[in-house]
């Protein structure tokens, strides 16, 4: 019965569509106006994403740092190298990482990008001023699905909005030192994006007492979440 | 009514092409479509399903009874599902998605969902025009301009292989 397919009903391609991987779905924004419609919708980006991480089981990780940048996959007891991803942003340092977005600087940390390897799209950010010393985050709002960016220095912090295009800056509530763990600045300033928050660790001086701060996308604001009492040794390495 | 004389083990599927298949209550409960009927007492007689052909209702039917027995082991099922997808062409697969949506079979239409994906990857533009039966509604000029914006897409895609 099934020569010509066309009676297939939206719902049922979309539900198909949402499975695909990136790269196939922008080349099949060619089949018809209709379906580069479908493909371009906010609502199917977001179920797709969900598609994506609800099935992909692969482990897959990308290693920052290297370039050309390699997909590696974790497997049993083996780690395999599957492809190497050329950019524009060659010479770029990966900051963060959320949702397959991946915030870079060139190392000036006034020019900034966000670059999804998946669909090849990449967007330039420019900060006021050079914040080498900042703490950086990337992190998805769940309520509105906006990307935010967090710079955050001495007093202030910029939170920049990809739906509104623009930043604002807010003054700290807490008295929170980003950059208080290691020497090694460019890597303990780094948020680690988890269910769309950025988290970072922070420390006195002598990295005697540590905290988990996290800037909470919903409401642009930083909090603490308290460690568990029984987490003794407060030397261990992040 | 049903209910009343005993339920019956056993339900009669009726095709569109009128083709007749009988099938344990137990399985075919497996469809919401057929349970809301069951439980609404109307299937004592013969159960028409009006969407679906007589070759598709029979694969269908070799589904049910093989998902239903595997005891809750969602590992096997799945294995069981990719097996019985395995050998499936384009045009089964449509057939396989459009019964599942009918029926209301969330587990196969996630399936065979998930297999036409799967089969569509690597394929071409034109592949999935054929297939979908889709009218290309471009002029070449925004056809020409859609691909250029994403060029990089059109590396590494499979020679057709439907003509």
């Amino acid at each position: 019965m099934a020569d010509n397919t066309s009676y297939l009903p939206p719902e049922i391609i979309e539900s198909i569509l949402s499975r695909l991987p990136a790269k196939s779905l922008l080349r099949f924004k060619s089949v018809s106006k209709s379906w580069n419609t479908m493909i371009a919708d906010p609502v199917f980006v977001q179920n797709h994403i969900r598609q994506s991480k609800h099935s992909n089981s692969d482990n897959l990780f990308l290693c920052p740092n290297t370039y050309p940048i390699p997909v590696v996959k974790l497997g049993d007891k083996k780690i395999q190298t599957l492809q190497r991803i050329e950019s524009r942003y060659a010479r770029w340092h990966e900051l963060c990482f959320c949702d397959g977005v991946i915030l870079l600087t060139d190392g000036t940390y006034m020019r900034f990008a966000l670059w999804n390897p998946s669909t090849r799209t990449s967007k330039n950010l420019w900060y006021k001023y050079s914040c080498p010393e900042a703490a950086f985050g990337l992190c998805r709002d769940p309520a509105t699905d906006d990307f935010k960016v967090v710079i955050a220095d001495s007093n202030y912090y910029s939170v920049y909005s990809c739906k509104n295009k623009s930043w604002i800056m807010l003054k700290k509530k807490y008295d929170v030192k980003y950059t208080g763990l290691g020497v090694n600045l460019s890597y303990n300033n780094i948020g680690v994006c988890v269910d769309g928050a950025s988290y970072w660790v922070w420390g006195n001086d002598n990295a005697t007492q540590i905290e988990l701060v996290y800037f909470d996308p919903r409401d642009d604001e930083f909090k603490i979440l308290h460690m568990p009492e029984n987490i003794a040794d407060a030397n261990q390495k992040f | 009514m049903a209910a009343e004389t005993g339920t019956p083990t056993t339900l009669t599927l009726k095709s569109n092409d009128d083709e007749l298949f009988s099938v344990a209550e137990s399985a075919a409960i497996l469809s919401v479509t057929i349970r809301n009927m069951v439980e609404d007492g109307c299937a004592g007689g013969v159960i028409p399903l009006d969407n679906v052909d007589g070759k598709t209702l029979a694969s269908v039917i070799t589904y049910m009874n093989g998902i239903s027995a595997i005891p809750a082991d969602e590992e096997k099922k799945k294995s069981y599902r990719d097996k019985f997808l395995s050998d499936k062409d384009f045009e089964t697969l449509a057939d396989m998605v459009l019964a599942a949506n009918y029926l209301n079979m969330s587990c196969l239409m996630d399936a065979v969902s998930a297999k036409i994906a799967q089969v569509m990857e690597k394929k071409s533009v034109g592949w999935v025009r054929r297939k979908f039966g889709i009218e290309n509604d471009y002029t070449p000029e925004e056809e020409a301009a859609v691909k250029e914006e994403h060029k990089w897409t059109f590396e590494g895609v499979e020679t057709d292989d439907d003509n």
